[in-house]
């Protein structure tokens, strides 16, 4: 159950990212790969008991990111159910994962502020 | 306002663990990370190693676990200096834990810090810590069926170790089945089979380690 331990992370980097960009968060979009190892809904759960907890007004869209890999010998990418570097058609080994290990912030949206943003370091 | 980004939310562990990485390099110290499910021998097999190479390096050792200090205690013998981290609710150490608990070491008297995690085949993996290497162990009274179950963990492995192979005439376990299961999701990764009661079973990994101490150590940069 580490998405709790990811959770408390992304509370971190929203802080970063609102001291940053000067913004109130209201609004956070989330992707989380399938290969990442995080349970989107049990990320989801533990987001929301945070900004409960906390008094926080913040929206969070979580969205999975498929994965994906490429093979260099068949020139041909391919969607995969978990992580390998091996071609699932000729099984050589010219295969790379090109997507679905994301744990990434990829948007915000709230208001513009000076100053600091709606979690306060005090 | 809207602003995109991409902003991994694992930054803030990331970049601890890069400090961690550079102060490991310019003391010339090799660092392992030790993943597996609770029970399939971690200690057990540290206290092997070390009892094997403890007279020729001088060795770290950081042990996390959510709550007690009984591991720590095996593993502190002459010459290697063992810290335990209580994580309390956490089921991984993160790189954060690994700066405090390096506070105990002197680094520039260190050749080896081993790092055992929490026994946990799952979270550990997405938390960098700093290390040169991240070792799993596999054992055989866990099922063959794991490294499928737990491609994440398999996938970033460096090395497997299939421990408890004198147990394997009792059980359904197939060592060519996780071997090949295990290369399947990771081709490049280098298995050893152990028996980590059976100090003599660790030789050839081993060799293996004390090539890696010594290519960090030729490393270190000269002040």
């Amino acid at each position: 159950m580490h998405e709790a331990s990811i959770a408390l992370a992304t509370i971190e980097a929203i802080k970063e990212l609102e001291r940053k960009e000067k913004i109130k968060a209201e609004k956070v979009f989330i992707e989380i790969g399938q290969g990442s190892g995080v349970n989107i809904s049990a990320l989801s759960f533990c987001l929301n008991q945070i900004t409960e907890a906390e008094n926080l007004s913040i929206k969070f869209h979580l969205t999975d990111v498929p994965i994906e890999g490429y093979c260099k010998k068949c020139d041909e990418k391919f969607t995969l159910k978990s992580l390998t570097s091996v071609c699932p058609k000729c099984e050589s080994l010219s295969f790379e994962i090109i997507s679905g290990c994301e744990l990434n912030i990829k948007e915000i949206e709230g208001e513009e502020i000076e100053g600091k943003g709606s979690i306060s370091d005090t | 306002m809207k602003v995109k980004v991409v902003y991994p939310i694992l930054k803030g562990n990331e970049e601890i663990a890069k400090d961690l990485k550079e102060k490991f390099d310019r003391n010339g110290i090799f660092v392992f990370n030790l993943i597996s499910s609770p029970g399939a021998g971690k200690t057990t097999f540290l206290e092997g190693l070390i009892n094997k190479i403890s007279k020729f390096y001088r060795i770290g050792v950081i042990v996390g676990d959510i709550e007690d200090s009984v591991d720590a205690q095996r593993l502190s013998k002459p010459n290697v200096l063992s810290v335990q981290l209580n994580t309390k609710s956490a089921c991984h150490l993160d790189a954060g834990m690994i700066r405090e608990g390096l506070s105990f070491f002197d680094l520039t008297k260190l050749d080896l810090l081993i790092i055992e995690n929490v026994g946990n085949l799952v979270c550990p993996s997405d938390f960098y810590l700093g290390e040169d290497m991240k070792i799993v162990i596999l054992s055989v009274t866990e099922g063959d069926d794991k490294p499928k179950k737990y491609p994440n963990t398999f996938f970033k492995a460096d090395v497997v170790l299939i421990n408890k192979t004198d147990l394997v005439s009792f059980t359904n376990f197939s060592v060519d089945k996780a071997r090949s299961d295990i290369h399947s999701i990771n081709p490049s990764v280098k298995i050893f089979e152990i028996q980590a009661t059976k100090e003599e079973s660790l030789v050839e990994f081993i060799m293996f380690l004390e090539q890696r101490i010594k290519w960090k150590k030729n490393q270190k940069p000269s002040v």
